[in-house]
């Protein structure tokens, strides 16, 4: 099989329809968006002033801890939800198919549809406050939705449907002879699931984790529609759109997306550091 | 209900690891009830969890179909009459008729101008190759806000802003090596055998491409355009920044209009946003169809 069909080095040229464009719209765009936050509106001068401006307004970097406080302990809290439902599902249980497609069903919905869910579901006169006021459980109707409750609620369906999605697949993948052998030998659930099964899954369980995490930290529709956008939901993006749409300063606009990046590389970071102190690899080898 | 395989139940008594062990947890009454009390609670947290999502899906939908609804369990009575009043009031048809030339008009030139890209990320190995398949995974995997804003700004500035070519465009940066991930294996499993043949026989690079090639992967290009559709479909952040009032795609108007409108009545902006599910739903179910169809018909 030495004969080649392609073998000259002008055949490379058939890479350039799809490198030109995205050189043009992509590379040249992240590459002048990350000089026009040195710049002003309306000069080319080289300045930090965007960078200062970020860090010395509250009204600016207030937007990092509003973000993080909303996303992390969602994020935690999801990872919990999914990997309890999947775990428990996992292998040949009856249902378990049903339990997980109705689990993930949420990510076909896609967020705004999740948003206004969330608003039918737990507005003051909606089931959740009703079925609570008449079970004798609350006094008056909870507030749930237009403030901070109501965004974490929607993260959560979604979150939970997006890493039980990766987590389904992940769980099978690992060979179930493995546990099988530690519980033949003697071992407890809980010691079979300690020392065999979560070292095996954990790499994966963590990268889903950060995945899951980065994609929240870019919560758009959620935070405007059933958030507080004025103040507790006032996520990065939030703030970006704000100078893009209703200043038209996409310099400051580019600012808050530059800092919204960096967050998120530390928290990938972060969580991969974690991630290595530990087996990183398959457990589907020997099947 | 249970997830373990019956052989386990049977190996109680294992005398190799008693000794100098500690006792195996199962056969206590503690163990038991542990077991019981991870049950009970799995359970809990899988019908706390699905009665969320399902109540949620059933309240938006009997919101968008029902005539009043305040305070008592179930609407008053059923009515479309949100759907079409909202579909009228927002011109959901024209909207749609946009989506579809945008998104389709996208689809058909990313398939085409990755497809020698993928053809030779396939077929040749040369020395960055591993680093252009990351350069192919960025757009997908950056934010795309970072992107999106210095695109906007360039966008405004030559006039391409507002415009349908502009709305077109855009959804190339996602589309191209969207793709280029999805034509690739439909290509690295094509046999190259039959490329040397048409070639000995002479065939001309082009008619390589039209006669072997192509026919070869329809099934794949066909697959590959319905998730790509389904994902420009969805593309928002960027489509947000660019779009001018009548030059929107369906999600960015229902957005705008779920965002700026405190008076309309709640089941009229539930019907608009539901409206957003039906052409997804067609096309995941033609997604799924075509695949389905597809693996029949390669005999997998």
């Amino acid at each position: 099989m030495n004969q080649e069909v392609f073998t000259r080095k002008r055949d490379y040229l058939l890479l350039l329809p799809s490198l030109l464009p995205l050189l043009l719209l992509f590379v040249y765009p992240l590459l002048k968006g990350f000089i026009m936050t040195f710049q002003e509106p309306g000069s080319s001068a080289m300045t930090m002033h965007n960078y200062i401006e970020f860090f010395t307004n509250a009204k600016y970097y207030d937007t990092i801890w509003r973000t993080l406080y909303l996303v992390v302990p969602a994020a935690i809290l999801e990872l919990f939800i999914a990997f309890g439902i999947t775990y428990f599902i996992r292998g040949k249980m009856r249902g378990g198919g049903l339990i997980a497609g109705l689990t993930i069903f949420p990510l076909t919905l896609g967020s705004i549809i999740i948003d206004m869910a969330v608003i039918a579901f737990f507005k003051p006169t909606g089931w959740f406050n009703t079925t609570m006021i008449n079970m004798g459980i609350l006094d008056e109707p909870f507030t749930l939705v237009y403030n901070y409750w109501g965004a974490f609620i929607a993260l959560i369906i979604l979150g939970v449907a997006f890493i039980a999605s990766n987590l389904v697949g992940m769980m099978d993948s690992i060979d179930p002879s493995l546990e099988k052998a530690a519980r033949t030998l003697g071992a407890s659930h809980w010691v079979t699931f300690k020392r065999v099964f979560w070292p095996l899954i954990r790499s994966n369980v963590l990268t889903v984790f950060a995945l899951n995490l980065i994609m929240q930290i870019g919560v758009y529709s959620t935070a405007v529609i059933v958030g507080n956008p004025a103040s507790e939901t006032r996520t990065f993006v939030v703030v970006a759109f704000e100078e893009a749409m209703r200043n038209f300063n996409y310099n400051m606009a580019n600012t808050v997306a530059i800092v919204m990046g960096v967050t998120q590389l530390l928290v990938l970071a972060i969580v991969f550091a974690i991630r290595k102190r530990g087996f990183v690899g398959s457990a589907s080898t020997f099947k | 209900m249970r997830a373990e395989k019956p052989i386990i139940e049977e190996e109680t008594e294992t005398p190799v690891v008693k000794g100098k062990h500690q006792k195996p947890l199962r056969n206590s009454k503690k163990g038991k009830l542990l077991q019981g009390g991870y049950k009970t609670s799995s359970w809990v947290l899988i019908l706390l969890f699905l009665t969320i999502v399902l109540g949620m899906t059933l309240a938006v939908i009997l919101s968008a179909f029902g005539e009043e609804w305040y305070g008592t369990i179930l609407p008053e009575g059923y009515t479309i009459e949100w759907f079409v009043n909202a579909w009228q009031a927002y011109e959901v048809g024209e909207y749609f008729k946009i989506t579809m030339e945008i998104v389709l008009t996208a689809t058909v030139i990313s398939l085409v101008l990755s497809l020698p890209t993928v053809y030779i990320l396939a077929r040749r190995d040369f020395p960055f190759k591993q680093a252009l398949l990351g350069f192919f995974q960025m757009p997908f995997t950056l934010p795309d806000l970072l992107y999106a804003i210095p695109v906007a700004s360039i966008f405004y500035s030559i006039g391409l802003a507002e415009t349908m070519t502009g709305l077109i465009v855009v959804n190339l940066i996602v589309g191209i090596p969207f793709s280029v991930f999805i034509l690739l294996p439909y290509v690295e499993s094509l046999d190259p055998r039959l490329e040397y043949a048409a070639q000995s026989l002479g065939a001309s690079k082009f008619k390589l491409f039209q006669r072997v090639i192509i026919p070869q992967i329809v099934p794949g290009i066909t697959a590959s355009a319905i998730n790509i559709f389904i994902r420009m479909f969805n593309t928002f952040t960027i489509i947000l920044l660019i779009s001018g009032p009548k030059t929107q795609t369906l999600n960015v108007m229902v957005f705008s209009v779920l965002q700026g409108s405190g008076s309309q009545p709640p089941a009229m902006l539930n019907s608009l946003a539901l409206t957003l599910m039906i052409p997804l739903l067609f096309f995941s179910f033609l997604s799924l169809w075509v695949s389905s169809f597809t693996q029949k018909r390669l005999g997998k």
